[in-house]
């Protein structure tokens, strides 16, 4: 989708903190694997994560169609790899950031036969889908939980592999997809299927902003912003910038950030004590703790950002009980009290 | 006492009474000046004399004002393929020319215009969050027009939030005006000079206390979403640019591009009325129509005294220029605003309605937070009601009404041509040749762009199948139920499996009593089998409620999965007295009964409870509620009866 008009700036949002905290520290690692933000209509979701592309430092890519890193000798699609000795040109990008439509087909999302190439000389030649233009990149599945069983089941396995595998239509194609994974619903209309739930790293909530200040101030920079969109962001041109300073001094740091034995143990016993199931809820509390200490400009993780981040890697972990009405987030905050405060006592 | 609003500024519309026609034109007037802006208008009402008059009048408005008369109007079905949106292969085109064409997508061609979209309530979700995109980027302006029942779930809440206006059709007494014009053949007046007319939006603004009364309102009225509040802001800086055209931009007071009170009550009735959730304590509608002029007698006595003086000085010109320093520069200072300033608002904004609608809308609130508590997550599992939606394509041969898909076709085709061009011409004449299929767009045989197609490139659409309803039943065969009522629930049970047969719907039966629950019967439609198992069902024994609607749980997250809605119709008196670990205790077993329940009502998109006991039972009522169910009681009610009542709630 090309986008003609300006977007929002990142560092003009209001509230939301911990949406805002969650996609930083999805950009400075993308391992931690993606954000899921859940909450009411109408508080800006959408505009976040557009906002984000916009922020984020151009990366450097070789001119195929899935954007390949020129000195990377792993993840590149075949072409690349071949070629790997041949040092190809490559230039500045901006991060993709590719929608994918509730209504799109498999065809789109897969990839699948160039039509025109079969027509014109009956060549088998493979169309890259959506999944090959996010590589590298963001994947935003706005309405998450109202996307078809059917477009999930591809996206699950994926997400998973970083590399997009078809077996169809006579093709044999396997092609590298990393991408952070931004979903975005209203819970209230659909619950996610739990595999899906799992290949987020974290998951955030969103509610309309209760504080009317809050909310005046939200319309009055929405209404700017519509007003005169250059100027609007030509106002916030400067603080676009320390962001994106900020978030390039993160991932450059994030190799370094130490990360204490003690508060390792915490972080065990935090997973332990909530029954997450498997590791991958640890791993990413750890690599999140160690991303927003990077963000800090930090070099060792502190109590702090454990505790912070250990309710977005969490929440959405949980095994569900249906007698316990106290909603995840709840328990996240008691269990944190407590192995936190028996920490420090 | 004498009413606020009247006092400072006596020509707010806000204050004598609005005829509703006037303001929804009035809004609709605006829309066709700045349609992109407002994203769009959500119109209620099934087609008629009355819609068509209101269409072809804004259709005029919109073609007459400048910016659109070339963008132009378009009607969109609601079957539209999503994929049709956005650029793609012309499969004819291409097949003509040999090579590939691209067809541009519907978005592109709307660029700029209003798109109708027909019987929205009957669209997919992929079609509806497309749409919305679309908006997001202002791309076009959407007229949605929805023919759903009151009962009956909407188009997609994501799509319409993205829409300002809302005009309800469906109420008699607002558009009697209108009829009577449509009746006669003819339209409400044209917009005058609309043509020459520019919203003008560039000097206009909300100024913080306006901003702030917005918010507050919104608030007030419980509409969440903060596009609402954007969306008002808007519609009101578009009525102040609208209000001054007239005058040359230069003689216009800089006081006279702020929004008015009346601008805001305006953007408050036409924007966060409509959606309101909550209706704040308001002058009752009799009191209001007995009062000719002055309804507001009843305004809390504490809120009066410090209102007056505050807001006036905002309201009068002179302060105004004041305001006016750089728009951005500085926040909203809500110290400004005494609390009960947008309560004001609001409260004149509804008592400037007509008594009739007022009450409507209070009924239509009503029935709205019933329906959305009713549909929850059911809204998930309703997506793409009705039709058989493609989901790809699978090698085969169409069948019964399986719909060939060409693209799949043509790309199993083509690999082949060259090696089929070579053999036909080996063996033209051949009976195998005859087999295979020669197309060209033209439908000649021409050697030149020739492609072969044998029967097994074909390629037929994956369809989901249409979902299906299951009602489920819960039935409570324990010792205090079965003594009094399991035969005449028995027999309810059976005239809705009669009534599920007909719709083809299917059923499944789960009992409790004594320690636990079983499930017996599966899901099924057949109607022998479910009465067997109905029959064979004794009675006696303690009262697991909780036990059995677990189960009933369980099976529901189960046929929600596989794509079935589910209906729920739990028969019981609700005195559970038996846990789910098996322990006695009427007390422990209540509270579980009730949070497995609340656990149900987002599996179930209909709940209903029939009360088995002698007279109606607290402890049935409780259970309902918690389920947020529709609640029967069966006492005095004939089997017949409990059917026809469940029918109507389930339908």
């Amino acid at each position: 989708m090309s986008r003609s008009r300006p977007v929002f700036p990142f560092s003009a949002l209001v509230g939301q903190h911990d949406m805002q905290r969650g996609l930083l520290i999805a950009s400075v690692d993308p391992l931690v694997g993606g954000v899921l933000i859940l909450g009411d209509r109408g508080t800006g979701k959408s505009t976040a994560v557009r906002a984000l592309a916009a922020v984020l430092p151009p990366i450097r890519a070789v001119e195929c169609a899935y954007r390949c890193e020129p000195r990377a000798t792993a993840g590149l699609c075949s072409r690349c790899t071949a070629k790997s000795r041949a040092r190809p040109t490559a230039s500045d990008v901006p991060v993709p950031v590719v929608d994918l439509p509730l209504g799109a087909t498999e065809d789109r999302i897969l990839g699948a036969l160039d039509l025109e190439r079969l027509m014109v000389s009956g060549e088998k030649v493979y169309e890259p889908g959506l999944l090959a233009r996010a590589n590298r990149g963001f994947l935003y599945i706005d309405e998450v939980n109202l996307l078809e069983d059917h477009l999930v089941d591809l996206l699950i396995d994926v997400a998973a592999s970083g590399e997009n595998r078809i077996e169809r239509e006579s093709l044999s194609i396997v092609h590298p997809a990393r991408f952070v994974l931004v979903g975005s619903g209203n819970p209230e209309e659909g619950e996610l299927r739990p595999q899906l739930l799992d290949r987020f790293g974290l998951a955030v909530e969103v509610r309309t902003p209760q504080d009317l200040d809050q909310r005046v101030e939200v319309v009055r920079r929405r209404e700017a912003f519509e007003r005169d969109p250059e100027g609007f962001c030509a106002s916030h041109a400067q603080a676009e910038q320390a962001l994106r300073a900020k978030l390039v001094a993160a991932r450059r740091a994030l190799d370094r950030i130490r990360f204490d034995d003690t508060l390792l143990r915490l972080a065990a016993a935090l997973c332990q004590q909530l029954g997450t199931d498997g590791l991958r809820g640890e791993l990413a509390l750890m690599r999140a703790a160690k991303a927003a200490a990077a963000l800090d400009g930090l070099r060792t993780v502190q109590r702090e950002h454990l505790m912070e981040v250990a309710p977005m890697a969490l929440r959405h972990r949980l095994r569900r009980d249906p007698l316990d009405e106290t909603d995840s987030s709840a328990r996240v905050a008691r269990a944190i009290a407590q192995v936190f405060g028996e920490a420090a006592g | 006492m004498i009413e606020p609003a009247t006092q400072h500024d006596p020509a707010a519309r806000g204050v004598t009474r609005v005829d509703p026609v006037d303001d929804a034109l009035h809004a609709l007037e605006l829309f066709a000046l700045s349609p992109l802006a407002l994203g769009g208008v959500h119109l209620r009402g099934w087609h008629g004399p009355r819609r068509q008059a209101l269409l072809g009048w804004l259709r005029g408005a919109c073609a007459s004002a400048s910016a659109l008369r070339e963008a132009g109007w378009f009607l969109l079905p609601h079957h539209t393929e999503p994929d049709q949106l956005d650029p793609g292969a012309d499969l004819a085109e291409s097949l003509r020319q040999g090579r590939a064409v691209i067809r541009p997508g519907l978005i592109d061609r709307f660029a700029g215009g209003v798109v109708v979209l027909q019987r929205a309530e009957r669209m997919s979700t992929g079609l509806a969050a497309r749409l919305a995109a679309a908006l997001d980027e202002q791309k076009f302006a959407l007229v949605v027009l929805d023919e759903s029942l009151p009962d009956e779930e909407g188009p997609w809440a994501g799509l319409l939030d993205r829409l300002a206006l809302s005009i309800d059709l469906r109420d008699e007494s607002a558009w009697r005006a209108l009829d009577a014009l449509a009746a006669l053949g003819r339209s409400p007046t044209p917009v005058p000079g609309a043509a020459t007319r520019s919203p003008g939006l560039a000097g206009t603004q909300t100024e913080p206390r306006g901003l702030t009364e917005l918010c507050r309102a919104a608030q007030l009225l419980g509409v969440d979403s903060m596009r609402r509040a954007a969306q008002a802001s808007l519609l009101a800086r578009l009525s102040v640019a609208d209000s001054v055209r007239g005058a040359p931009r230069s003689t216009a007071a800089p006081a006279d591009l702020f929004a008015r009170d009346a601008d805001l009550a305006f953007a408050i009735r036409q924007v966060l009325l409509p959606r309101a959730t909550v209706l704040p304590p308001i002058p009752a509608p009799d009191e209001a129509s007995a009062d000719a002029q002055e309804p507001p007698d009843v305004q809390p006595p504490d809120t009066q005294p410090p209102d007056p003086p505050t807001p006036e000085p905002a309201d009068t010109p002179m302060e105004a220029p004041e305001a006016q320093a750089p728009p951005d520069s500085e926040p909203a200072d809500p110290s400004t605003l005494p609390d009960g300033a947008s309560e004001r608002l609001i409260e004149a904004t509804l008592s400037a309605l007509p008594p009739g609608l007022l009450a409507a809308l209070a009924s239509q609130f009503g029935s709205r937070a019933v329906a959305s508590r009713g549909t929850g997550s059911g809204r998930q599992t309703a997506k793409g009601r009705g039709r058989a939606r493609s989901v790809g394509a699978r090698r085969g041969r169409p069948r019964g009404s399986e719909r060939v898909h060409l693209l799949a076709t043509l790309r199993a085709a083509l690999p082949w041509q060259k090696l089929r061009n070579g053999y036909a011409l080996q063996a033209s004449g051949d009976a195998d040749s005859r087999a295979s299929m020669a197309v060209t767009a033209h439908g000649a045989v021409s050697s030149a762009r020739l492609i072969r197609f044998h029967p097994d490139d074909l390629h037929v659409h994956r369809e989901r199948r249409r979902r299906g309803t299951t009602t489920v039943f819960v039935v409570d065969a324990s010792g205090s139920t079965a003594l009094q009522r399991l035969s005449e629930a028995k027999g309810a049970v059976e005239l809705l499996l009669a009534d599920c047969y007909v719709r083809r719907d299917r059923v499944a039966l789960v009992s409790f009593r004594g320690t636990g629950a079983e499930l017996l019967l599966s899901p099924t439609r057949s109607l022998v089998a479910a009465r067997r198992a109905l029959t064979a069902l004794p009675g006696g024994g303690g009262s697991p409620v909780a036990a059995g609607l677990e189960l009933a749980a369980r099976l529901a997250a189960q046929l929600a999965r596989a794509g079935d809605d589910v209906s729920l119709v739990v028969l019981t008196d609700g005195r559970a007295n038996l846990s789910r670990d098996g322990q006695p205790g009427r007390e422990r077993a209540a509270l579980e009964a009730r949070r497995v329940a609340r656990e149900l009502v987002p599996l179930a998109v209909n709940r209903v409870l029939i009360d088995t006991s002698v007279r109606p039972e607290p402890a049935a009522q409780a259970l309902a509620a918690a389920l947020a169910a529709r609640y029967l009681p069966m006492p005095f009610a004939r089997a017949r009866d409990i059917r026809d009542s469940i029918a109507a709630a389930t339908r």
